[in-house]
C-alpha cells in the first residue's frame, strides 16, 4: 500500500490516521523521509521574511477615515436640519391653516349653512368643518406649489416617501371626485377631506425639508 | 509553532479607541507588515494585497472602539485581514488580476531550486492554485485547523486536507523535481513498489 500525501501530512501533524497506514509510514525509510520533507517545507514557509507594506497605503487609509468622518458629520447635520425643517414646516402649515379663519370649537356640533333652495346635498347641509377642511386643503396645495421643484437627485427614502404620499393623495382625489357627484354621504366626504389635509400636511413637510436642504 | 503576534500597550490601544490619529498610525506601523505579508502570501498579488491592507485598516480603525480585548489585538486584526483576503478570493476577479512587472513565476517552475532558497519558495508558493495556496498558508503558517479552514472557505475539513496535500505535492514538483521523480520511481502505484 502506498500512503498518500494526506497520510504523510496526518503523521506530520499528529492527526488521527488509520493504524495500518501509520504503521507502513513509520516502518519505511522512504516515507519517513517524505514526512521529514513536509516538515522542512512547513518550517521554510514559516521562515519566509515579513514584507514591508507600501508606504502610501497608510495615507490612503487615513484619508478614507477622514472622508468617512466628514460624511458622518454631514449626515448628522442633514438629520438635524431635516428635523428642524419639518418642525418649521408643520408650524407654518398650522399658522397658515388657522390664519384668517374663524376658529370653530373642536367639540362644537357641526353647524350647517342654511340655503334657500335645496340643490346639491353639500350646498344645503354643509358642515363648517367640511368647508374648513376644503379650504385648508386648498391652502396646502398653494403652499406646495410655491416650493421649488424636486431635485432630480435625492435620497431613495425621500423620493419614495414623496411618491407614496402623492399616490395616496391622487387616490383620495379620485374618491373626492366621485363624492362630488353626490354619491357619498357628507360624513364620509368630511372623512376624505380630513385624510387629504393630513396627507397634504405630510407632503408639504417632506418637500419643505427637502427644499431646505437645497438652500430654499 | 506560529510566529508570536506583535503586542500593543493599553495606553496606545485607548488612544486608538478614542480616534487619535497618531495612535492609528502607530497601529499601522505595528501590524501593517503582518497584514501585508499575510495578504501577499495568500493572494499572490501585490495589488490585491495592497487592497486588503487598506480595507483591513479602514475596518480596524472603524471598529476599534468596539474592541473589548476578547482576543489579542493582533489576532483580532489578523482575523479581519483573513476575512478581507477571503472576500477578495470569493469576488472571483482576484484570480484574473495580473500584476504587471511583478516577479511572479506562474508558468515556469523554479527549476532545481533548493528548499532553503526563499525566493524560489516564494515563487513556488505564488505558482500554486489559489485555493491550495490559501490552505497551505492558513494551515502550515497561521496554524488554523482543517475544520476552521473548511468553514472559512465554505467547504469541509476533508476539502481542506486534500487541498493541503495538493499544495505540498505541487511545491515538491516545483522545488525538488529530482526528489519528486525519485519518489515516483520508488513508489509506482501501478506496480505497487511502495
Amino acid at each position: 500500500m502506498r500512503p498518500s500525501t494526506e497520510d504523510l501530512l496526518a503523521v506530520r501533524d499528529g492527526e488521527p490516521l488509520d493504524a495500518s497506514a501509520k504503521a507502513v509510514i513509520e516502518s519505511s525509510l522512504v516515507h519517513g523521509r517524505g514526512v521529514e520533507r513536509l516538515r522542512r517545507v512547513q518550517s521554510a514557509l514559516r521562515a519566509l521574511p515579513a514584507l514591508e507594506p507600501p508606504a502610501d497605503v497608510l495615507a490612503r487609509v487615513l484619508e478614507a477615515k477622514d472622508a468617512r468622518e466628514v460624511d458622518r458629520t454631514r449626515w448628522l447635520r442633514f438629520a438635524a436640519g431635516a428635523g428642524v425643517a419639518a418642525a418649521v414646516a408643520t408650524a407654518a402649515i398650522v399658522y397658515v391653516s388657522s390664519s384668517g379663519q374663524p376658529r370653530q370649537p373642536e367639540a362644537a356640533p357641526a353647524t350647517f349653512v342654511a340655503s334657500g333652495e335645496p340643490s346639491a346635498p353639500h350646498a344645503t347641509a354643509t358642515p363648517v368643518s367640511y368647508v374648513t377642511l376644503v379650504e385648508q386643503s386648498g391652502r396646502l396645495d398653494q403652499l406646495l406649489a410655491q416650493l421649488p421643484a424636486q431635485r432630480p437627485l435625492m435620497t431613495g427614502a425621500t423620493a419614495s416617501t414623496i411618491a407614496g404620499l402623492e399616490d395616496r393623495i391622487a387616490f383620495l382625489d379620485e374618491q373626492l371626485a366621485f363624492s362630488a357627484a353626490g354619491k357619498l354621504p357628507v360624513p364620509q366626504r368630511v372623512a376624505l377631506w380630513s385624510d387629504r389635509v393630513e396627507l397634504m400636511n405630510a407632503l408639504v413637510s417632506v418637500r419643505y425639508a427637502e427644499a431646505q436642504m437645497n438652500g430654499f | 509553532m506560529t510566529k508570536p503576534l506583535p503586542q500593543v500597550d493599553a495606553a496606545l490601544l485607548a488612544r486608538a479607541q478614542h480616534g487619535d490619529r497618531s495612535a492609528h498610525s502607530e497601529l499601522y506601523e505595528i501590524f501593517g507588515g503582518m497584514v501585508f505579508t499575510l495578504a501577499r502570501r495568500m493572494l499572490a498579488s501585490k495589488a490585491a494585497a495592497e487592497d486588503v491592507l487598506q480595507d483591513t485598516f479602514i475596518e480596524v480603525f472603524r471598529k476599534i472602539g468596539a474592541y473589548r480585548g476578547e482576543a489579542e489585538l493582533g489576532f483580532w486584526v489578523k482575523r479581519i485581514a483573513i476575512n478581507k483576503c477571503l472576500m477578495q478570493f470569493r469576488s472571483g476577479w482576484m484570480s484574473r488580476r495580473c500584476d504587471e512587472g511583478e516577479d511572479i513565476l506562474l508558468a515556469e517552475p523554479a527549476r532545481a531550486a533548493r528548499l532553503d532558497d526563499q525566493i524560489a519558495l516564494e515563487r513556488a508558493l505564488d505558482a500554486l492554485p489559489d485555493t491550495a495556496r490559501m490552505v497551505v498558508w492558513l494551515h502550515d503558517v497561521e496554524g488554523h485547523t482543517h475544520k476552521e479552514i473548511g468553514a472559512m472557505l465554505g467547504y469541509t475539513a476533508s476539502f481542506s486536507k486534500s487541498q493541503l496535500a495538493r499544495a505540498h505535492e505541487r511545491l515538491r514538483d516545483l522545488l525538488e523535481p529530482d526528489e519528486a521523480e525519485r519518489e515516483a520511481d520508488l513508489c509506482d502505484p501501478v506496480l505497487k513498489t511502495c
